[in-house]
């Protein structure tokens, strides 16, 4: 009995962990992300039309294009990208390339994966910096 | 007279700082060498790798606001792109000015787009547009070079070095890799134009008549008096400006400018 209850803690304590945020944030957990990464740093790939730029709210053009996000990101080690969805990635990373060809339903999109915690994101970019950080800090260390 | 901004940088308009523009030629390390776009040659919206701009200028009405929020906010492009390695470039005597301002546009659109900086050489632009000569030209000549051809990085061809030794094999195999093929075409005198670029973070190569030089326009300002204006970083080394920057007043630019940007730039 006692070994039961245990597990039914732990198991809610899982749930509690991989459920998404409450509130608007849209952005969906997976599990596993792919593509796959194994060495636990945390990568990020924030891709966006450069046409539609000025028909977004400002926070989140701020975001896409501002140094508040950038900074979280390098201060936490992370390898990250934010690029147009037309960029020319043949001379980047095979990871890269295989990350913009990912399906997503909407722009701009952020994808997370690696972090610590073996789990990622996908979905609709945040509204804001603020937001977007608050994302990227449940994948981190 | 020599207006200072609340930050420490330097003003220039048609009555302030002008002993920065070298106008005199009093240092000749200082070379400019901008020709002015022929708009009867080329129109605007005729370049072939630069789309015309298609979005409304931000309102002016909301220009204060947006300045003042994003100082708050810290959010200046021209200090994010030095923290992300991008360095203050030095064309000494060259009249290569017109090949320096998009060529540190594309390394502030690489930084902004996470890759790692690399520092681009103007020289392995202009010396084949000009077949090796140190005149000057038009951005637009750059930009169509760094759309066909690509650049090259500083540590295979010096930053100024007119020299045929450096155009081989080697920096060949590399020009792909840093080849830009989208920019875009801002209308001719249009400052509204210009602030709405910087208002979105993008930074804007400017040829402007007045000086007869280059330079990239990175980040808008509103100055004590109520003017708008924009902070620029020149190719004059680090000992020019404030760090090789200062703030250039609306009434100075519009007395004559045309403009261009990166859409987006080769990933590394």
């Amino acid at each position: 009995m006692r070994y039961w209850l245990l597990f039914l803690i732990l198991f809610a304590g899982c749930i509690q962990q991989v459920a998404p945020a409450p509130g608007p944030d849209p952005v969906t957990p997976v599990d596993p992300p792919a593509p796959v990464v194994t060495d636990g740093k945390l990568r990020v790939l924030i891709l966006y039309e450069e046409d539609n730029i000025p028909n977004l709210p400002v926070s989140q053009m701020q975001a896409i294009r501002g140094p508040e996000v950038r900074e979280w990101l390098t201060s936490h080690k992370a390898d990250w990208r934010i690029w147009d969805q037309h960029i020319d990635t043949q001379f980047a990373d095979k990871f890269w390339q295989d990350a913009v060809k990912m399906p997503h339903d909407s722009l701009p999109w952020i994808w997370v994966t690696g972090g610590t915690n073996g789990k990622g994101a996908s979905g609709p970019l945040p509204k804001t910096s603020v937001e977007v950080i608050d994302l990227l800090g449940r994948y981190s260390k | 007279m020599s207006l200072i901004h609340s930050d420490g940088c330097p003003v220039i308009d048609d009555n302030s700082n002008q002993d920065l523009l070298n106008l005199d030629g009093a240092n000749p390390e200082q070379g400019r060498g901008r020709v002015p776009r022929d708009y009867n040659a080329t129109p605007f919206g005729s370049l072939p790798f630069a789309k015309p701009v298609a979005t409304k200028p931000i309102p002016r009405s909301e220009w204060k606001e947006r300045i003042q929020e994003m100082t708050a906010k810290k959010l200046i492009l021209s200090d994010m792109a030095r923290r992300g390695g991008v360095q203050t470039k030095n064309q000494g005597q060259t009249n290569f000015c017109w090949a320096f301002a998009p060529t540190l546009c594309v390394e502030i659109a690489r930084v902004q787009a996470g890759e790692k900086y690399v520092d681009l050489s103007p020289a392995a632009i202009a010396c084949p547009v000009n077949d090796f000569r140190n005149v000057g030209n038009w951005a637009n000549k750059a930009i169509a070079y760094y759309a066909k051809f690509g650049g090259v990085p500083s540590s295979m061809w010096p930053q100024i070095a007119i020299d045929r030794r450096y155009d081989n094999d080697k920096t060949q195999a590399v020009r792909e890799q840093h080849r830009v093929k989208d920019w875009i075409d801002l209308p001719r005198n249009s400052f509204d134009h210009l602030m709405s670029e910087l208002l979105r973070l993008r930074a804007v190569a400017i040829g402007l008549d007045a000086w007869g030089h280059e330079v990239t326009a990175c980040d808008p300002v509103i100055l004590k008096d109520g003017r708008f204006a924009a902070r620029i970083w020149n190719s004059w080394a680090e000992s020019w400006g404030q760090r090789g920057m200062s703030i250039l007043a609306e009434d100075y630019i519009t007395r004559g400018f045309d403009q261009i940007a990166v859409l987006h730039s080769t990933a590394l």
